[in-house]
């Protein structure tokens, strides 16, 4: 394959070319109660080709590997077209021409484990997820993603490498009379099986907690100091500050560029805040970007200072900065975009009990239930919250999403936890300018922290 | 070859279907004033249901090349798949949309260039200093859904796109208006006006006091009503038995001004003669005058409800779908009724209030319980004017309770997402601000 994308890319008129070709393969199982929705093992294939021409950019997607050489043809054409429009040329930063192969191989491999044991796994995490009173609807899924690509440039990069990611998810609704409510819970998000195994204990948990939510108070509205448990404050960093460390966001943002140049004050010294996509296990691990990059571990804050950003190579061309290797793509059809690898925050001090203790009148919100951003004002919600009163938790709450501003909300961040968690539920929504794009593997990781004042949109 | 397939698979299998979709376009998208990529795809993708023994069996594949890997992983998939107490389509006749334009087809990249270009003169004539975004594309689908019941549903789509827009400095968001159209369209004169007039709305920052307020809901922020509303009357959420509109049919559900119909059959942006099941769509209200009266079936759902599909299994998801996806149920092209006012007699009459834009973070409320808890975006609006662009605020409510007191309708229509709203004047929400 790799000699067949070579041989094509020498038929480009563009500056720079380059190729990938994917075959990927997922297996799905899902289940709503006891009836199977879906058990599949699906392929495609399919390939995307970027080229440069006198400082335009056009690029392509494909199906057929027929269509290879007419694509490169109409893609080479395209960048010239838009070179003669360009009035500020586009770039890329150097790069060490990479050659070989950089493929994975777990200990416990999920490709070789036989379907039917994957099957029987879930419905016994269903079947414990059923028996918990007032549970109605039970809803989850085995997924494991296998994507095989060839990489090749016009700068003499031809490689061949793998990712994989493996997960078992539940959506747990219980209803008690009108009211229903529903709780997630993922594990695996590494490329290792060994990971989905032995969980009861945390999906029972969950359960029994949607349950009891169908009893909760509805949470109030208003402004209010919070604890963000690890999965919440990993979301946050993620959503709120991680979607601006890309710098393609930048690009065509001069307003917020101006605002997070490099040495910029962000937070206060306590705060740490590191891109790696070197960690494989965690779901944003991988070895080798979408552009031929190998991936690295970026700071992005150190000591609440600004410290770096992810790149491709044309934005770290364009803001003369080091490369990172985030530029990925989910699939064929899609170009590669800068996202975040395994975003988290360092390691604090503070324990749970000292962050409690110093709130008068508040909340502790736990378990990401989804987030959004634009620019530095974010949302996101949480599947359920204790009130915090004189320094000591209470009652459960429910129906809770909190919204803030970056900038103050990264200077209100008084504690950080000494028990840094990674999600194992990959997942994040970018466009970058085309159709939006999920990636399952993009990880985000982070200790308890303690925010002095949040936006709380509660149901009351 | 979607029949030779078909064929062969009629010797595996009870029966069977087959979904294959092919896509075209091209799109000039340009970044902060500058031309940053031509962008062309020409992709595709197949997906296979069949039944065994009363079994479903599913496969996909990007192409039909290789019918035989198809067929094994459909067999496959059947050997360890659920009962499933539906037929495929049998389906023979469907309505006949305008879904198609060969001038789309044909449309130039030059043109497009020439169309973002004079936009961008336009706007930089007035607005020199922002940071200027336009896309402009065409798109071209062909849609075939065969079964072996005797459906040969075909459809070719086409979709003239242009957006424009530009981040708010000092601001997370951004100002954006597009057009959508099936065949190409002159330059969009009024879309880049009211671009401008917007933009110009945004140079002061309003954080409101924290209370109820009434809001007017911009036909782009109504999918979070639209797509709250249709998880109600959804068949998953019936099935399931969570729906809050359970025991709701023929009942007065909201306000008597709100009528909702799911119309895929008028000339329009994504007007559809069958459902990715095969099935015929159907133009009916899902709500007239606050009553609900329909809801949105797929073949699974129908058939475990004992009803039949109302046509509208969609392989759509909030995040995701797409070809390989298993069809839910969603609405084909919902057509929200005008009524009398106009957008700029709302803001007039209002002493103090907002005027809804967007949200943000919408999939994470407890939406399908009509509960939206959003980071609201848009304008504030005092003494009848525009007041500037909304900082810190955020908006909560439940559909059922807060769209049960709509005070005005516009007159003006709008293309939104999942179909076409005119502006909604709601009495009042909480809004959470200082």
């Amino acid at each position: 394959m790799l000699d067949k994308l070579e041989t094509a890319i020498g038929s480009s008129k563009a500056d720079y070319t380059d190729i990938r070709y994917e075959e990927n393969r997922q297996v799905t199982i899902s289940y709503e109660n006891r009836e199977l929705r879906r058990l599949s093992t699906t392929t495609s294939q399919g390939g995307h080709v970027r080229c440069y021409a006198n400082g335009g950019k056009a690029i392509h997607s494909f199906s057929r590997l027929e269509d290879l050489e007419k694509g490169i043809k109409q893609c080479a054409a395209d960048s010239q077209i838009a070179g003669s429009h360009r009035k500020a040329k586009l770039s890329l930063a150097t790069t060490e021409p990479l050659r070989g192969q950089l493929l994975l191989s777990p200990e416990k491999d999920p490709r070789k484990w036989p379907l039917d044991e994957k099957h029987e796994l879930l419905k016994h995490y269903r079947d414990l997820l059923l028996s918990i009173p007032k549970v109605v609807v039970v809803a989850g899924a085995y997924s494991e993603w296998f994507s095989h690509r060839w990489f090749v440039s016009s700068e003499g990069t031809a490689i061949e490498y793998d990712l994989l990611i493996t997960n078992i998810g539940f959506q747990i609704t219980a209803r008690d009379g009108n009211v229903v409510e529903k709780t997630v819970y993922s594990v695996g998000g590494r490329d290792d099986y060994s990971n989905l195994l032995d969980r009861d204990e945390e999906f029972l948990e969950r359960g029994r907690i949607a349950a009891e939510l169908t009893t909760a108070d509805q949470l109030p509205a208003g402004n209010f100091p919070v604890i963000l448990d690890s999965d919440e404050a990993s979301v946050f960093i993620h959503e709120a500050f991680g979607h601006l460390s890309e710098a393609d966001g930048l690009q065509d943002n001069p307003a917020f560029l101006a605002k997070l140049q490099i040495g910029a004050e962000l937070g206060s010294e306590i705060l740490n805040v590191t891109d790696d996509g070197t960690i494989l296990t965690a779901p944003g691990g991988h070895l080798v970007d979408d552009e031929g990059v190998r991936t690295r571990r970026t700071e992005l804050i150190k000591k609440g200072v600004l410290a770096g950003r992810m790149h491709s190579r044309e934005t770290a061309a364009e803001f003369s900065e080091e490369l990172s290797g985030n530029m990925r793509a989910v699939g064929p059809k899609f170009t590669p975009i800068v996202r975040m690898s395994n975003i988290f925050i360092e390691r604090g001090t503070s324990t749970f009990e000292e962050m409690v203790s110093s709130i008068d009148h508040g909340y502790y919100l736990v378990g990401a239930k989804g987030g959004q951003t634009s620019g530095d004002a974010f949302t996101f919600g949480a599947q359920y919250g204790y009130e915090i009163k004189a320094g000591k938790l209470g009652r459960l709450l429910r129906d809770l999403n909190m919204s803030g501003e970056l900038f103050e909300t990264l200077q209100n961040i008084s504690m950080i936890g000494d028990d840094l968690r990674f999600a194992e539920r990959g997942g994040c929504g970018k466009g970058g300018g085309g159709p939006m794009q999920l990636n399952a593997k993009s990880g985000k990781g982070a200790p308890r922290i303690k925010i002095n004042k949040v936006t709380l949109g509660g149901a009351r | 070859m979607i029949d030779e397939v078909l064929n062969a698979s009629m010797e595996l299998f009870d029966s069977s279907e087959i979904y294959h979709k092919e896509k075209a376009d091209t799109s000039v998208r340009y970044g902060n004033w500058d031309l940053r990529n031509i962008s062309s795809n020409r992709v595709s993708g197949v997906m296979m249901r069949v039944k065994k023994q009363g079994k479903l069996g599913i496969a996909s594949a990007t192409t039909l090349d290789d019918p035989k890997t198809l067929l094994e992983a459909a067999l496959d998939s059947a050997k360890h798949g659920n009962e499933i107490p539906y037929s495929f389509s049998q389906a023979t006749g469907f309505p006949q949309v305008q879904s198609y334009s060969q001038e789309a087809t044909n449309y130039p990249t030059a043109r497009m260039i020439e169309m973002c270009e004079r936009a961008k003169e336009e706007v930089r004539e007035v607005l020199p200093d922002i940071s200027l975004n336009i896309t402009m594309s065409k798109e071209e689908e062909h849609i075939r859904i065969a079964t072996s019941g005797g459906t040969r549903a075909e459809q070719l789509i086409t979709n003239v796109d242009f957006t424009i827009s530009a981040p708010i400095k000092g601001a997370g968001i951004s100002v954006y208006r597009f057009k959508s159209e099936v065949a190409p369209f002159e330059y969009p004169a009024e879309v880049v006006r009211e671009f401008i007039r917007r933009y110009r709305w945004t140079e002061n920052a309003v954080t409101p006091a924290t209370k109820r307020m009434p809001v007017i809901w911009d036909p782009v922020a109504l999918y979070m009503f639209a797509l709250a509303l249709c998880a109600g009357i959804s068949g998953e959420e019936l099935v399931k038995k969570t729906s809050p509109l359970m025991d709701k049919h023929e009942k007065q559900i909201l306000s008597d001004k709100i009528t909702l119909v799911d119309d895929p059959h008028s000339p329009r942006v994504g007007v559809r003669g069958f459902d990715d099941e095969g099935v015929p769509t159907e133009k009916r209200a899902l709500v007239e005058r606050g009553v609900l009266r329909s809801f949105l079936l797929d073949l699974r759902t129908g058939a475990k409800l004992g009803a039949r599909s109302s046509g509208n299994g969609f392989k759509r998801a909030l995040f995701g779908g797409g070809t390989s996806a298993m069809p839910t149920t969603w609405p084909a092209n919902l057509w929200l009724e005008p009524g009398e006012a106009s957008l700029d007699e709302m803001i007039a009459g209002l002493d103090e209030g907002i005027f809804l834009s967007g949200g943000m973070g919408f999939h994470s409320s407890n939406y399908t319980q009509g509960h939206i808890a959003v980071r609201a975006i848009g304008f504030a609006i005092a003494k009848g004017r525009i007041t500037g662009r909304l900082e810190n605020t955020m908006l909560s409510g439940n559909i059922y309770e807060d769209f049960k007191h709509v005070r005005a309708v516009s007159k003006e229509v709008e293309l939104g997402s999942l179909g076409y709203y005119p502006y909604v004047l709601v009495d009042s929400m909480q809004v959470v601000g200082k």
